[in-house]
């Protein structure tokens, strides 16, 4: 082997370094979706090999269920952003909770079971909230969404004034909005 | 047939059967594969992994109209190279490269400059080559896949496969020559300098 065919030599092997380096800093963050998507999109009931290819029959319902989950999802959010009283102290996002118990309120229900009987002092309450796009989903087949989930806490905080002690209660609720794509 | 094209062919029997899990099997399989022949055509790595998100999803509806389970992957290559080309059409190449430029986030992009320079090298020098070619330099490239296998893919005999890949390395050494041996073009730098002030010495 002559000197030149030693350096070719040398060169196909930085040269596949080099394409080895590219394809995996490319590619390599996306291995694994496929999967996922997979996973997400097929039901465990759903046997999908022995089922004709084509538009789904249960495509016909798809459209308005997601037309009508987006119209929820717009009148949804202005009407969580509303109960939100504004105060400079609080955080983005973060707000007395409008829906938690007030003390002076003589309207709030008492139970009637003397074990439990109390009136809850120092209640606060607040919500927090975070919407995050998970990206486009398939409701069957051929049905392409947007799917939005929108992770809820709310936080009750109040004082048992039989021994003084600080009861937290939070209740986290996740809501899934989907809202149709046009269909490629 | 190797280890790999065996439990293949166990998996899509399987998955025929109705079991999904044998199938997300075959998708971890085959997943490396699938995003090397729609990244060879469409030329954006986000865009190639939706496509082959729907290829998967393409495949697992249609499997039963796969009369050789050996054959899975070139029937797979086919599903993601019709789907990508489908995306190509709605998507042109340069729209996307522009639209992952701008999703780079501009705190990391003047680190990332010079990385994404030789990225854009590789990029362009892959883009010269034919369609085949770039699949086949991807597959070899990206998984490895001997010869015989890429042929398969893209139906052409691993003697045609050997030739393209030598062709497409020659073409890109030669693109790709100062990122891959900088030194040298330090040097002829260097020799070039030297001359030209020797020049001015032998004037004076």
């Amino acid at each position: 082997m002559n000197e030149r065919d030693s350096q070719s030599d040398v060169l196909d092997d930085d040269l596949s370094h080099l394409m080895r380096d590219h394809f995996s800093a490319e590619l390599d963050q996306h291995v694994g979706r496929a999967a996922e998507r997979f996973s997400m999109a097929i039901s465990p009931v759903d046997v999908a090999p022995k089922r004709a290819s084509g538009f789904s029959t249960a495509a016909w319902w798809a459209a308005p269920v997601i037309a009508a989950a987006a119209v929820v999802a717009m009148f949804a959010a202005p009407q969580l952003r509303t109960v939100v009283p504004t105060n400079s102290n609080l955080n983005n996002g973060v707000a007395l909770n409008p829906i938690a118990p007030n003390v002076n309120d003589s309207s709030l229900p008492v139970s009637t079971n003397r074990e439990v009987e109390f009136e809850p002092q120092d209640v606060t309450g607040r919500v927090t909230w975070a919407t995050r796009d998970e990206g486009q989903v398939w409701l069957d087949d051929e049905t392409p969404a947007r799917k939005f989930r929108k992770r809820q806490y709310e936080t009750l905080q109040y004082t048992d004034p039989r021994d003084s002690s600080r009861i937290e209660v939070t209740v986290p609720r996740d809501e899934i909005i989907l809202v149709s794509s046009p269909r490629i | 047939m190797d280890e790999r094209a065996a439990e293949s062919v166990g998996l899509v029997g399987r998955a025929v059967a109705g079991d999904r899990r044998a199938f997300a099997q075959l998708i971890s399989l085959h997943e490396r594969q699938a995003l090397g022949v729609a990244y060879a055509t469409i030329g954006c790595a986000a865009s190639a992994a939706d496509v082959v998100q729907e290829a998967m999803l393409r495949a697992w509806q249609r499997l039963s109209e796969l009369d050789d389970a050996a054959r899975f992957a070139p029937w797979l290559c086919r599903i993601v190279r019709n789907l990508s080309i489908d995306a190509l059409r709605r998507k042109p190449r340069a729209e996307a490269d522009a639209e992952r430029l701008h999703s780079v986030p501009a705190a990391v992009r003047d680190d990332a400059l010079e990385q994404d320079e030789t990225r854009r090298q590789i990029n362009d020098a892959l883009a010269e080559l034919d369609e085949t070619t770039r699949l086949a330099v991807t597959l070899r490239y990206y998984d490895n896949l001997p010869s015989k296998q890429i042929g398969e893919m893209i139906g052409l005999s691993p003697a045609a496969v050997d030739m393209r890949l030598s062709r497409a390395r020659g073409l890109l050494k030669a693109r790709l020559s100062r990122t891959l041996n900088p030194n040298e073009l330090e040097t002829a730098d260097t020799v070039q300098c030297s001359g030209g002030s020797a020049t001015s010495g032998g004037a004076i």
